[in-house]
């Protein structure tokens, strides 16, 4: 009889350490509430002036046509957090990437029984849900995910969402994936995407590309980081360099086009 | 008479079908509207409708206002109607169609002498009986109420007198109500109907604190809640309100059908206005009395209340939370049930974590599809792992694999299922996917199929 070969990496040998590092995780506690969010490596903490902030809107949107590393950054960023999570999902997103898994999250840190997942059917559906429960302090994060180009979301729209935010001192983060760029309150704008893995063995541990497009309060960057679900923090494997202008990979072919025709 | 004679004698004659399912369906609506005046309202088909009208008949003046009050609305309406109070739904059943005037009450204990001039019909029995008892010339209730009972039962059946003894008050019958009763019910009703939303958050809020002293006296707090609006024209307007933890406070109930009210937008049309709202407590539950919560329970408390908002907005079915399920088959090991009827599931995921941990520590993508949606996979070795794939019309090399990771489906499905084989790829972009290959390859199918699962972060 043929036995298939199984090949396992570094990587799934560290998940039976998962349960004692949950523990300790536990007994430590989280970070304080008045604290950034920190990404855990001083390569892209100490530049961003020790993490994002946490009472802000922060937008990030996807440089490929899936969804799941920006859903991955976002829940990383605040995976350390203490409390119940928020994430508000559009029809459209659940549709295209597929819903967020139980165990999926187990895996990547983020406990499951935490996430409270809201469901709606339009985009302006998406930045009421996340106002509302932008009202709650006891909210580790609120994340909104959005697909496609809405006119919803504007600058008088997002401006009440950073607002909420900033009174509550909960993070939002407005996830977007195949929309073009338009003008967004936000204290921050992230262009994500996966990154190839370093491991030659097989696939490693979650890596994405992370550029920060826009910051109020401090510099831009790019990085290639690398999130260990275990240790719950980010590792800056590589900076990379300034690129003149976005990347223009989620942009649609319209968007392109017109560029030529003007 | 033929319908060709009655058009000889009435050329202008205007024909309708009998379409019995639309005259129900206005009974119904009817019976709907009657619950203003009692919460036991019960369809007696074809053409009737009985209310027990038990301890309500004070509430609008008496039985004789009662019985004016309904004559009158029903002509508002532009119903033709006739009503009977009595002490059995037979004896106002036969007053009501047989009587000479168009609402009549009968006294209590009147119902022998009320009934006995009427034909036998009024008895409410099968036309045969009817037809039966005339051939013996027994036409009328009074020629029957002085004979034997023994040989009418032996002769006409039981029936016949089970029907003269419910008219007469000797046998209890019992009527089904169209709704079941609400135990804690408060409502109020305007001379002047109202029609501005405000009004209607206003009135809503008033009864809420009507309400909540009956659950506080009992310990008890609300899970659902429905608000009935009365429209001047006849129609029922009923919003329900779900809770995701028992409710009494007046201020919160107000506010949950504040956001069912936003929700619902122009499909609360007032119309002419609403002249009587009542709000009552469909489904409690036991709630005691604890004054103050401290720490987590008050955050508990919170989020409760943020669920019960976006769900009133947006339907309770889509406010949801993830909870473990006891099963290997990646599409059955989570689901998301209503958060308003789930609360978090930490053990569960501690039993799941534990299974996982302890047998294969492999992994689980981020993003599952909603299903598994097909691929073409080329593989070197039909039971290795794909080289690349096409899905959505996309060509991916997959650069790393890891696996297979086999899930059989569990002996006791149903069905036959094929074995899965997972694998986890990264194509050259660096995105990485779940897929797996479903049948095993000679074993199970000579030609597996593929299909992609999951994202990975």
């Amino acid at each position: 009889m043929n036995q298939p070969k199984v090949i396992f990496s570094q990587w799934d040998k560290a998940a039976r350490l998962a349960a004692l590092r949950r523990a300790i995780h536990a007994l430590e506690g989280g970070p304080a509430a008045s604290e950034p969010l920190a990404f855990g490596d001083p390569l892209i903490d100490r530049p961003l002036g020790g993490g994002l902030a946490r009472g802000a809107l922060h937008e990030i949107a996807a440089t490929s046509p899936l969804a799941a590393a920006p859903l991955g950054f976002a829940l990383a960023l605040v995976a350390r957090a203490s409390g119940p999570l928020v994430l508000v999902l559009h029809e459209p997103a659940a549709a295209e990437d597929g819903a967020p898994y139980g165990p999926g999250l187990d895996a990547f840190g983020v406990t499951p029984e935490r996430l409270l997942l809201v469901r709606v059917r339009r985009a302006e559906q998406v930045l009421w849900a996340m106002e509302e429960a932008l009202r709650l302090a006891a909210l580790a994060a609120v994340i909104g995910e959005i697909r496609g180009n809405a006119r919803a979301i504007d600058l008088v729209a997002t401006r009440r969402l950073a607002l909420a935010a900033c009174k509550s001192h909960v993070p939002a983060f407005l996830l977007r994936a195949g929309a073009r760029p338009g003008a967004i309150a936000a204290a921050t704008r992230w262009a994500i995407g996966p990154a190839p893995s370093a491991d030659a063995l097989g696939p490693g541990p979650p890596r994405l590309e992370a550029r920060l497009l826009r910051n109020r309060s401090g510099a831009l960057g790019a990085w290639i980081l690398e999130w260990s679900p275990h240790a719950y923090r980010f590792r800056a494997v590589a900076t990379l360099s300034q690129p003149v202008a976005a990347a223009a990979s989620d942009r649609p072919a319209a968007t392109a086009a017109r560029r030529r025709a003007g | 008479m033929p319908l060709a004679d009655a058009r000889a004698m009435h050329p202008g004659l205007k024909v309708a079908e009998e379409d019995a399912h639309a005259d129900h369906a206005l009974l119904a609506n009817i019976c709907d509207w009657c619950l203003r005046w009692t919460p036991l309202a019960a369809l007696d088909p074809p053409d009737g409708i009985f209310l027990d009208i038990s301890g309500c008949a004070h509430l609008f003046g008496g039985e004789q206002g009662l019985i004016a009050d309904v004559l009158q609305r029903c002509d508002g309406l532009g119903l033709h109607a006739r009503a009977a109070i009595a002490a059995t739904p037979g004896a106002a059943w036969a007053m009501a169609r047989f009587g000479t005037e168009i609402g009549t009450i009968v006294a209590p204990e009147g119902q022998e002498a009320a009934i006995a001039p009427f034909p036998l019909a009024a008895l409410r029995l099968e036309a045969e009986t009817v037809a039966a008892l005339a051939t013996v010339g027994l036409k009328l209730v009074s020629d029957i109420l002085d004979l034997p009972r023994a040989p009418l039962a032996a002769r006409f059946g039981a029936g016949l007198l089970r029907q003269l003894d419910r008219a007469l008050d000797l046998l209890e019958e019992p009527v089904s109500p169209l709704l079941p009763v609400a135990p804690y019910v408060a409502e109020r009703s305007f001379p002047e109907p109202i029609a501005r939303l405000e009004d209607v958050e206003h009135v809503t809020l008033a009864l809420a604190r009507r309400l909540s002293p009956m659950l506080e006296h009992k310990a008890l707090g609300a899970r659902r809640l429905e608000l009935a609006l009365f429209r001047t024209d006849g129609a029922v307007k009923r919003v329900a309100a779900g809770a995701s933890r028992p409710l009494r406070d007046p201020d919160k109930i107000a506010g949950l059908f504040a956001e069912r009210f936003m929700a619902l937008g122009d499909e609360l049309d007032p119309g002419f206005g609403f002249d009587l709202v009542r709000l009552s407590a469909l489904v409690t539950e036991a709630a005691p009395p604890v004054a103050l919560r401290l720490g987590e329970t008050a955050e508990e408390e919170d989020l409760a209340r943020l669920v019960d908002r976006l769900g009133a907005r947006l339907g309770l079915q889509r406010v949801q939370r993830i909870v473990a399920g006891d099963a290997w088959i990646p599409e059955q090991a989570a689901a998301a049930l209503p958060a308003h009827c789930t609360a978090p599931d930490p053990a569960g995921w501690n039993a799941a974590r534990a299974m996982i941990d302890a047998e294969v520590p492999m992994a689980r993508p981020l993003r599952l599809l909603e299903r598994p949606e097909p691929i073409d996979a080329m593989a070197e070795v039909p039971d290795g792992p794909p080289v690349r794939f096409r899905w959505r019309r996309a060509l991916h090399q997959v650069i790393h694999a890891e696996g297979p990771e086999r899930i059989a489906p569990a002996w006791w499905s149903a069905g036959p299922k094929p074995t899965r084989d997972y694998y986890r790829v990264e194509d050259e972009a660096g995105q990485r996917y779940w897929l797996y290959r479903e049948g095993l390859y000679q074993r199970e199918t000579a030609h597996p199929r593929w299909f992609l699962h999951g994202l990975f972060a």
